[in-house]
């Protein structure tokens, strides 16, 4: 048996290493762990925690990892240097989980790192099961620097969306397999490069088989748990759902067996709340009026100074865009409303006669929204939130993990080696217990003497993750939090802020055009003055008053002004 | 000072066109002519006028003929002329633009008549603003044979000119002439003409 250890840059036989004693300490979903110790303690100074540890047994490695310590021991004169290497299961859980979230700075949407997670959920927003949100926890440990490699995982059970922050991804782990409690986790170092980790259900092991009677095991334990085996599953799904302030509550059961009577002992009945939908109603109150551009009365609530203008006349009127027949006076129009709508510019030339009783032309016009709507309120929902879709065939899964008869023990077989036994399931042969035969019953650790070629291996339910009994079992799903913003991480909108509102709303920007006036009085304080009448009308069509040079005297001398006159006509004789 | 007006036209009624002459007030441009109008406060004329006219034979002893004239005159506007009103009153007012009489040996009338516009040719091409103005000063003493007038080339044409009396109007230099008959300009042995005259005209304007 050649036994190297390679520590840090270092590479040496146990000999040389001067190590007395070597075990190793393997668990499913767990850290490896292997504890040396120094029979020299001064050859351990040369190393370091953190450095690499590796060992390697006739040529195949049967460990990798880190040194996670290094104490030392006195026992009066006698001194002890030891060591603790760690395989990288201690990366996953020194790494915390984030996911990419998207994030909207209001215009464009970017990527963020998020501990706040939601299980169960890809990052396009797609619900994923167990397999594959193990593998993005393992992915993005890796990208993080663990040194671990993906080896096989066999189980794709379904899960439910499970919201958490800062969980470290052997937190992660754990949480999602709460949803495949019949898992198996191990590493495998044999091969080059960092360790893989196999993640398998418990009944896709390979069996080993071990004789009572070989002489190679000497303690055996093994106890029959029927008391974890249930009867059936009942897994009731609850959505909460809420329109506006009304909330409603869903039911669905899903239930293995199908004739399985949920009331009846050792059933693992489970609540499961699923996030539910979340609406807000929107009530579009609209008026409308038809749209008259020959009319008046309609163009008298429209432009301001024609309000109580009794003397205009319409000369001629038109539109530019549209030929909806009426106007959206008040209210918004949403895209959802299912109606026509166009902005349009309705036009006339008018002639009025202001209250000074000036005589003006004008260009009118006026913006507004065409529509084919008609006045009346209309309720668009909008949905913020999307009900969870209830997963398929979760009680089933459940009830296969958790319906077998476990045998839970453990045994010392002599001259054995951990990674014959991690990653299997073992019987026993026993003319006492034929039973033990079919157990099929999964290792979850084994404790290895290197030295001593001494292995025990556990088997069954792993304390350490699975419920030791029946009442654990039905809180599987108690920790679990119900994502209230589950679609925000491929969205980036978060539910409070998903409320829209579109359409079109009454634009009455009247537009005036220039005046052209046939009379124009000015006049102020009537009480008090005068005023100016220009009356076009008194002029003849070749006459135009302009303002024009004339000479004049002034106080007695020749001077110059500009008047506003015609153009002088020479009168003939008897004019 | 006068009393501030503006009148809507440089002149209160259209002009007639004359022909000049030498002794009229002009040419004048149209300010100045504006300014005579309406700023003419009066004139003050006088003269004195001496002749001495005899015929006398050698073989005689006394002159066959002797006449001597002498006479002095001075005068001024009357109430009837238009610049005797203040120049915002003007417009209103027609009859001459000046009439006065002077006094002395014999009371004598004068009057000066106008405004006019220039006779010229290509006058409807030219601007009124361009057009050549001017006064007619009908002034005429006389003493004995001696003439003082304001008519300059188409006096009487048995007389001749003799002298002149200028006289400044607005910076500008017009004059009295004086004549006497042809006949007096060239005498005989036996005849004597002698004759001696001054005449001046003052215009006074409005500040």
């Amino acid at each position: 048996m050649a036994i190297i250890f390679k520590m840090g840059a270092q590479s040496k036989s146990a000999e040389e290493w001067k190590i007395f004693k070597c075990k190793m300490n393997r668990r499913s979903g767990a850290c490896d762990e292997m504890q040396i110790g120094f029979a020299a303690p001064d050859t351990a100074d040369s190393l370091n925690v953190g450095d690499a540890f590796e060992m390697i047994e006739d040529g195949t490695r049967r460990f990798a990892g880190t040194i996670a310590k290094l104490p030392r021991k006195y026992s009066g004169k006698y001194e002890r240097a030891e060591l603790v290497a760690k395989n990288p299961w201690s990366d996953l859980e020194s790494i915390v989980f984030q996911q990419d979230w998207m994030k909207s700075d209001g215009v464009e949407l970017s990527t963020i790192k998020r501990s706040k997670v939601v299980l169960g959920q890809s990052a396009d927003g797609q619900k994923i099961g167990v397999g594959g949100q193990l593998r993005e926890i393992l992915e993005y440990a890796i990208l993080c620097g663990a040194n671990i490699s993906i080896g096989e995982i066999s189980l794709d059970a379904p899960m439910l969306l499970d919201e958490a922050k800062d969980l470290s991804c052997s937190e992660a782990i754990a949480r999602v397999l709460k949803w495949a409690p019949d898992n198996i986790i191990y590493f495998d170092y044999s091969a080059q490069g960092a360790p893989s980790i196999n993640i398998k259900r418990r009944g896709a092991l390979a069996a080993k088989t071990l004789a009572t009677n070989s002489g190679q095991i000497r303690d055996v334990s093994i106890t029959p748990r029927e008391d974890l085996r249930i009867s059936g599953v009942s897994v009731k799904y609850e959505t909460e759902n809420t329109a506006e302030d009304n909330t409603w509550l869903d039911v669905v059961e899903d239930k293995y067996p199908v004739d399985f009577n949920s009331t009846s002992k050792n059933a693992l009945v489970m609540s499961v709340e699923l996030a539910g939908s979340k609406a807000f109603c929107q009530s579009h109150k609209i008026v409308c009026e038809t749209i008259q551009p020959n009319s008046v009365s309609w163009w008298r609530k429209r432009v301001p100074v024609l309000k109580e203008n009794e003397g205009f006349s319409i000369v001629s009127s038109g539109r530019d865009d549209s030929s909806l027949p009426r106007e959206l006076v008040s209210g918004s129009i949403s895209s959802r409303m299912n109606f026509k709508t166009e902005t349009d510019r309705v036009y006339a030339t008018i002639r009025y006669i202001d209250e000074n009783g000036s005589i003006s032309t004008r260009e009118i016009a006026v913006r507004l929204v065409a529509t084919n709507a008609s006045t009346g309120t209309y309720d668009i929902w909008t949905a913020s939130q999307y009900a969870e879709p209830i997963p398929q065939g979760l009680a089933k899964a459940i009830y296969d993990a958790a319906n077998q008869l476990l045998f839970d023990g453990q045994i010392k077989v002599e001259g054995g080696k951990s990674e014959d036994f991690m990653g299997f399931s073992v019987n026993v042969q026993s003319e006492e217990n034929p039973d033990w035969a079919s157990m099929n019953s999964a290792v979850v650790s084994c404790e290895e003497d290197v030295f001593k070629s001494m292995l025990k291996i556990k088997f069954g339910p792993p304390k350490h993750l699975y419920p030791d009994n029946i009442a654990e079992l039905f809180r599987i799903s108690r920790p679990r939090k119900v994502p209230q913003d589950a679609g925000s991480r491929s969205s980036g909108k978060v539910g409070s802020s998903r409320v829209q509102l579109d359409g079109l709303a009454p634009d009455t920007n009247g537009a005036q055009g220039d005046s052209k006036y046939s009379r124009m009085v000015i006049e102020g304080d009537i009480e008090t003055h005068g005023s100016i009448d220009l009356n076009s009308d008194s002029l003849s069509t070749e006459e135009k008053i302009a303002i024009r040079e004339i000479l004049l005297c002034k106080d007695g001398k020749l001077a110059k002004a500009k008047v506003l006159m015609t153009d002088p006509v020479f009168l003939e004789d008897g004019q | 000072m006068i009393e501030p007006f503006t009148f809507l036209s440089p002149l209160p009624s259209p002009l007639q066109t004359e022909e000049p002459d030498s002794g009229s007030i002009g040419p004048l441009t149209l300010k100045e002519c504006v300014e005579i109008f309406w700023l003419l406060k009066g004139l003050r004329v006088s003269a004195n006028l001496y002749t001495y006219h005899s015929v006398k034979f050698e073989e005689d002893d006394e002159p066959y003929f002797e006449e001597e004239f002498s006479a002095q005159i001075s005068g001024a506007q009357t109430a009837s002329c238009i610049c005797e009103h203040e120049p915002y009153r003007r417009a209103n007012k027609s009859g001459v633009f000046f009439h006065g009489e002077c006094e002395g040996d014999g009371v004598v009338d004068f009057s000066i008549r106008g405004p006019f516009m220039v006779s010229e040719a290509g006058a409807e091409n030219i601007p009124f603003g361009e057009r050549k103005f001017m006064f007619a000063p009908e002034i005429e003493f006389s003493c004995g044979s001696l003439v003082v007038s304001s008519s300059g080339d188409y006096f009487n044409p048995g007389y001749v000119r003799v002298g002149n009396f200028p006289y400044e109007v607005l910076g500008k230099t017009f004059s009295l002439n004086a004549f006497i008959p042809k006949d007096l300009a060239e005498t005989d042995a036996n005849t004597t003409f002698r004759y001696s005259a001054n005449a001046s005209i003052f215009f006074e304007f409005h500040e």
